[in-house]
């Protein structure tokens, strides 16, 4: 619990502001965000049972966490966590689908082996694509490129403003935990009532809180726009080069054989 | 409940984002057009929803853990529309963060967790059965039904989308066996601890659940109990057990095998009369347990309406 918080806290440190050094930092974000869509479409329009070609995906995957300088490793230690689920549904491909397809050193390999490769690397790579993605560009500037994609503003102020929150509420659901842990003596499991307490203690923190930033923001006669519609992007041509050279990576992987 | 892109097809994927955004823009006209609603107000319920799915609790007797969605919890304050808003932005920033859930993915979760907890759960069942001043046990039953339809529907959604995709090898019925029964137990203890923050807010800050409360109908209370009794109906007959019930369990102890028909004519035609007739003859389904309960709901509605007509008419 106070591990999931405490990671939690520093996701977001970490997510506010790009953290990509060079060139995959100064890239307009609307460019990366265009990438990191088509290259999610693409890969997952890529049959299960072309595994060289699924497997082919994590090099892009490489070479983009090479130039925005990121820990590759601990993107795959990150992308592995969160991959239970989706191993568990390969897992049951394995079980499903016993045809053989191919035979490796004289073992004889099924199509529901293949099938839940494909699955596993296609969880890890689109979770390394959004960390990359949201590593290189950061959440604000992401917001802004959602603004200038035209997603409504109000949507984009609602998810700033959710994250604006996160942290003063993190740190207050850790006051909550820590107090509980320190009158619960060694216990770890708390009933479901107990639980049902902090939240709702944490619930009426946050609404007390809701309520004097509501007054606040209502008397400097907030309107609902965001700062970051304000800011100006320049789209240049080194972003124009940037979309189109990965959006040529995208259809080689994707439709050349090699 | 959060789905990865890997466990959606493109195809699949794109639709879903597809309706899921076209949800969100009658959210924005919805929100927009509401006075009371307040951008922070939303802000901060979504943060502490953000906050309140990092805990996990045990589920009993299962041995694994669960998280609540808050769909239920931030409708029953901010409204359908606003619960839906909300818990959507909620999703976004979990994938941005965490990649907890897919990119493309978000149409889907949104489908899934926000959705059908806001959008069906919300104004068909816990609705019409909540007030403001409800008793503990009227809470604890709106909770615990709108959750588990929100829960279960979800459920059936993440199977038909992964199963649609050519995810899954695994055959939809045996998916659906799989996934229901798990998120149903994740629905009843979703549903009882949003009943209890209900029951613990309310005593302190009453004012939060008076938004548009409507004394609830005798009608729309029938209805919230029929959609939750539907969906349990689909959702529990998946969890019944192939063995054989008692009756047959104990002749086939007495007779050492299988009852075998006599082959009279009588017993033939009878057998062919009940096929012929059978709406379901294989009735062990998930669809049975719909049929089967529509058709009671029918048949008391309907037989309701006959005692009220001879009730209202004068007596000579």
């Amino acid at each position: 619990m106070s591990q999931n918080l405490e990671r939690a806290l520093l996701g977001l440190d970490r997510a506010f502001r790009p953290q990509a050094k060079g060139m995959a930092r100064e890239i307009d974000p609307r460019a990366k965000l265009l990438v990191a869509l088509t290259f999610l479409i693409a890969m997952l329009s890529t049959p299960l049972m072309d595994l060289g070609r699924v497997a082919a995906w994590g090099i892009p995957i490489m070479v983009a966490a090479y130039i925005s300088r990121a820990d590759y490793f601990s993107l795959v230690g990150y992308s592995l966590l969160l991959l239970p689920f989706v191993a568990l549904i390969g897992l049951f491909n394995i079980l499903y689908e016993r045809e053989v397809v191919a035979s490796l050193f004289g073992i004889a390999v099924t199509k529901g082996w293949i099938m839940a490769l494909a699955i596993t690397l296609r969880g890890i790579f689109s979770v390394q694509t959004i960390l990359l993605m949201v590593f290189a560009t950061g959440i604000y500037p992401l917001c802004g490129a959602m603004l200038k994609l035209r997603i409504p503003t109000l949507f984009v102020a609602q998810t700033l403003m959710i994250y604006r929150f996160l942290r003063v509420l993190l740190i207050e659901l850790q006051e909550i935990i820590f107090a509980t842990q320190a009158r619960s003596a060694g216990i770890k499991r708390y009933p479901l009532r107990l639980w049902a307490r902090i939240i709702s203690e944490l619930l009426i923190r946050t609404i007390r809180r809701a309520r004097t930033l509501d007054m606040a923001m209502r008397a400097r006669g907030w309107q609902g726009d965001v700062p970051l519609a304000r800011q100006q992007y320049v789209w240049r041509w080194r972003d124009t080069l940037f979309l189109f050279a990965w959006l040529g990576v995208v259809a080689v992987v994707r439709f050349i054989r090699l | 409940m959060h789905m990865s892109d890997a466990l959606v097809s493109a195809p699949v994927a794109l639709s879903a984002d597809a309706v899921a955004a076209t949800l969100l823009v009658v959210s924005i006209a919805k929100i927009s057009r509401q006075k009371q609603l307040s951008i922070p107000l939303m802000g901060v319920l979504g943060a502490f929803v953000f906050a309140a799915q990092m805990i996990n609790f045990a589920i009993p007797a299962t041995g694994s853990s669960g998280h609540v969605i808050g769909g239920i919890l931030l409708s029953s304050m901010l409204g359908a529309w606003g619960g839906f808003f909300t818990l959507t932005s909620v999703i976004v920033l979990q994938c941005l963060l965490f990649a907890d859930g897919g990119l493309l993915a978000l149409g889907c979760n949104a489908i899934n967790m926000a959705a059908f907890s806001c959008l069906v759960a919300y104004p068909l069942v816990f609705k019409p059965l909540f007030r403001a001043d409800s008793p503990f046990k009227r809470v604890m039953t709106a909770s615990v039904l709108a959750s588990v339809t929100a829960f279960t529907l979800g459920a059936v959604a993440v199977t038909l989308e992964t199963t649609l995709s050519g995810i899954s090898a695994l055959p939809l019925g045996r998916m659906l066996l799989f996934m229901v029964p798990i998120h149903l137990i994740i629905g009843i203890c979703e549903g009882v601890a949003t009943a209890f923050v209900i029951l613990f807010t309310r005593s302190r800050d009453p004012e939060l659940f008076m938004h548009d409360q409507e004394q609830p109908s005798r009608h729309r209370t029938i209805e919230a109990f029929a959609v939750a009794a539907l969906v349990i109906a689909a959702s529990f007959t998946l969890l019944a057990s192939s063995a054989p019930d008692g009756l047959e369990w104990s002749v086939e102890r007495t007779l050492q095998g299988e009852l075998t028909l006599p082959s009279t004519p009588l017993h033939s035609s009878a057998e062919q009369i009940v096929e012929q007739t059978a709406l379901i003859p294989d009735y062990n389904t998930a669809l049975a347990g719909v049929i089967g309960c529509a058709v009671l709901i029918l048949l008391a509605w309907i037989f309701s309406l006959v005692i009220k007509q001879n009730r209202d008419e004068p007596k000579s």
